[in-house]
């Protein structure tokens, strides 16, 4: 796995894995009941401005910047997202 | 079969659980408050084959921790066992995180029955077996579209069935691999040996939590003899977890979860067509409603639209609910004219006008509720949260917080019902707090008033600096009230953007028409004890004109005019329209114009006589900012729940509005403007 960094620092359009959620129990719950896991493949929308925005597991999700820098992830291994056509487009599990 | 059955409804939100609750009970609908809290209880009821069903709305949530009021509810709920059968409606196009909730459910030991909602939009996506996924979940599974009704009767059959006969114990049990089983297994056996744990609560279950460390569980079993050491053993099994699998077992258990439920949906979908990376159509709406350019004319469009629709529409309504009230009032007076003029007075200008003043705001509600219902429906409003959150959190609030703020400006009252959309009780209670500063359209008719007689040529520029001043004094408010009062981040933005939907008419115009009944019904109670109350001081002492200067209230007025006197207008009518303005703001006017015994037309020239320019404006701030209306009082009290919260509201904007009045007089005749 390669450096970990938070879904801020990535650029739009980026297919990430998430490493760790740095985040109280209630919050960490939260986001592993959305499906932001460990090991999940995400998806960066948007994360320029306002709250950053994900696509993963079927769902579009808007967590708060304060929110996004507490979760770290690693480019996503190349084959997950080989053929991701376009920036908006949603990884489906 | 049981007679009396009661059930709960459960799921994520957006997976349709309104619309399976209006299925099952035709809509009909009782609206409460969870006891304690603010949060609103849904009931309703159905009959089916000899079952009477009482069905409870539980709040959407996504998991049954701890983090939101909403997860406490549903949670406490589920385990206070007062629902026999639990109807956990979910998604069918989202399974993967919908089922998450119900493997929560079942390791809580509740009695499941699933509702595969949305089942027609699933199906064009997959091939989905319900037969499949109910064997490998171990619980009633049925395919429901609650848009349509679809599959409402099968799932009415499978309550009943369910209620009747409830299945064996651990229809699922998710194997939590090699490091977490063994401690689970062994807290689970030495919880079963502890007394005075209700046997309802699933010692499985309240292991998971343990090793969780979730707070409320860790303190119900170290609450029983023989639970402290436990617990203790439960966080020393945590942190031994942390060590091997470095990350909080809630993180692990989560894991093992999606594991199962990846395994369950491999072998019960298969998908139809092998496509699965795609723009929707909701994407690419969303690459312009949400974009950093267009996302905020777009709801400024939006909300405008929404306010033209709400006062425009009603407008006709409303002038003919008041002609009709003026004809009543016409009618009564002419009947009861000989029977005595009391009774005239008290139907007249207390009755009708007092609670007829509130009752025609009623359809500007009702449109105004369904327009909320119609963008809430269809998804916009989560995008509307998502535009606003960057300048909202810099007042330290929640980007959905500003929902509640723009409706302010059409009436307080529905506004402040809409914070219910707010997961925090912090984000509700500050703007709840702020909102009566947001100028409704009943203070409109008092700057038309003074601004037509002092400012002919600016009246714009005049009506407008008001609004934008109740919109300043509310951000500072907001930003004071966030320090000191209720002090702590703002919450956590974390939201989902559902796909859009075409909200459905039906669905919309129930939740208006509720939402309208609920205002006629309980702050009609107070207005009216309200007009009352102040139609009675009006004529006490026995023998005074109606709201003369030696009516009690005249009496009072002319005690508390010289409080108001550094504000620039210190005599006792002013002080007597304001009190009157308590009822509805826009009575000012009207008993402006009793007061002076003059018609509209002559107001205007009174009111020169008595106002400077200045004074003027002040008065204008008066009425902007100091105390809430009567129906705005009620509705705080009955949202937050406390008398102090609503006595400080009002206090507070008394307070505000004096001093503001204050200062723009006295630093404008410094200035040499008076």
């Amino acid at each position: 796995m390669g450096n970990l960094k938070s879904l801020l620092e990535f650029e739009i359009g980026a297919t990430v894995r998430v490493a760790k959620i740095n985040a109280g129990l209630g919050l960490k719950q939260r986001l592993l009941a959305l499906g932001l896991v460990p090991g999940a493949d995400i998806h960066v929308v948007e994360n320029r401005y306002g709250p950053v925005r994900l696509c993963f597991n079927n769902s579009r999700i808007a967590v708060g910047r304060g929110v996004a820098a507490k979760i770290l992830a690693a480019e996503a291994p190349e084959d997950v997202c080989g053929e991701c056509p376009a920036e908006e487009t949603c990884p489906d599990r | 079969m049981p007679e009396n059955v009661t059930i709960a409804l459960a799921g994520n939100p957006n997976a349709g659980k309104t619309s399976i609750f209006n299925g099952l009970t035709g809509g009909r609908q009782h609206v409460g408050n969870w006891p304690g809290v603010t949060v609103e209880k849904k009931e309703g009821e159905y009959e089916y084959r000899g079952a009477r069903v009482r069905v409870v709305d539980l709040p959407g949530t996504y998991t049954l921790g701890a983090y939101s009021l909403d997860e406490v509810i549903a949670r406490d709920f589920i385990l206070s066992n007062e629902a026999e059968v639990i109807v956990n409606v979910v998604d069918a196009s989202n399974l993967g995180r919908n089922l998450y909730l119900t493997t929560q459910l079942l390791e809580m030991g509740a009695n499941v029955v699933v509702a595969l909602n949305m089942f027609d939009v699933a199906e064009k996506m997959f091939d989905l077996e319900s037969g499949v996924l109910s064997r490998l979940l171990g619980v009633p599974v049925i395919a429901t579209v609650g848009t349509t009704a679809r599959g409402i009767d099968e799932l009415k059959a499978a309550v009943n069935a369910a209620a009747a006969e409830r299945p064996a114990d651990w229809p699922i049990r998710i194997n939590y691999g090699h490091e977490l089983e063994p401690h689970i297994e062994k807290l689970t056996s030495r919880l079963s040996n502890l007394d005075g744990l209700p046997p309802s609560l699933e010692r499985r279950w309240l292991a998971l939590k343990l090793l969780e460390g979730d707070e409320r569980v860790t303190a119900l079993v170290r609450g029983i003899a023989g639970g402290e050491a436990v617990a203790d053993d439960a966080a020393r099994a945590a942190s031994h977890l942390q060590n091997v699998i470095g990350d909080d077992a809630v993180v692990a258990v989560a894991d093992y979860r999606y594991g199962f439920i990846a395994g369950l949906l491999r072998d019960a979908v298969r998908p139809r067509a092998p496509s699965p990376l795609r723009v929707t159509v909701s994407d690419r709406i969303d690459k312009i409603v949400t974009s950093r350019r267009l996302g905020l004319p777009i709801f400024l469009v939006t909300a405008y639209a929404a306010f033209e629709l709400t006062f425009k529409l009603a407008a006709p309504v409303v002038a003919g609910l008041e002609w009709s009230l003026g004809r009543l009032g016409a009618n009564v007076a002419a009947w009861t004219a000989s029977a005595s003029p009391l009774l005239t007075s008290f139907v007249v200008d207390g009755v009708l006008g007092g609670v007829g003043s509130v009752l025609v705001f009623l359809p500007n509600i009702f449109l105004l509720f369904l327009v909320i219902a119609v963008l809430e429906d269809s998804g916009y409003m989560a995008r509307v949260a998502f535009v606003m959150d960057e300048f909202m959190h810099k007042l330290n609030l929640h980007g959905r917080s500003f929902i509640p703020l723009i409706l302010g400006f059409g009436c307080n009252v529905p506004a402040i019902m809409a914070t219910r959309t707010l997961e925090t009780r912090r984000e509700r209670m500050i703007t709840i707090m702020v909102i009566p500063l947001m100028s409704c359209s009943a203070r409109l008719p008092i700057y038309v008033l003074f601004a037509g007689a002092f400012f002919a040529g600016r009246r714009g520029l005049v009506v407008w600096s008001l609004y934008l001043l109740g919109i300043v004094l509310a951000v500072i408010a907001a930003k004071l009230f966030g320090k000191i009062l209720f002090p702590g981040e703002s919450a956590h933005f974390v939201m989902e953007l559902p796909p859009y939907r075409a909200p459905t008419l039906r669905g919309a115009l129930l939740h208006a028409w509720e939402r309208s009944r609920e205002f006629v019904k309980r702050a009609g109670g107070i207005i009216f004890a309200a007009s009352i109350l102040i139609w009675g001081l009006a004529n006490l002492p026995p023998g005074v004109a109606y709201a003369s200067r030696d009516s009690i209230l005249g009496t009072a007025g002319a005690a508390f005019a010289p409080v108001l006197h550094p504000a620039g207008f210190g005599e006792w009518e002013p002080a007597v329209a304001l009190a009157a303005g308590v009822v509805a703001k826009e009575a000012v006017v009207s008993t402006l114009g009793v007061l002076y015994g003059a018609g509209e037309e002559g107001l205007t020239a009174v009111l020169r006589t008595t106002f400077t320019p200045l004074s003027a404006y002040a008065f204008m701030v008066m009425s902007l900012t100091y105390i809430p209306c009567v129906a705005t009082i009620a509705v705080i009290r009955r949202e937050t729940g406390s008398w102090r919260w609503t006595l400080f509201a009002a206090g507070y904007t008394i307070i505000l509005g004096w001093l503001t009045a204050t200062l723009i007089y006295q630093g404008g005749r410094l200035i040499g403007l008076g």
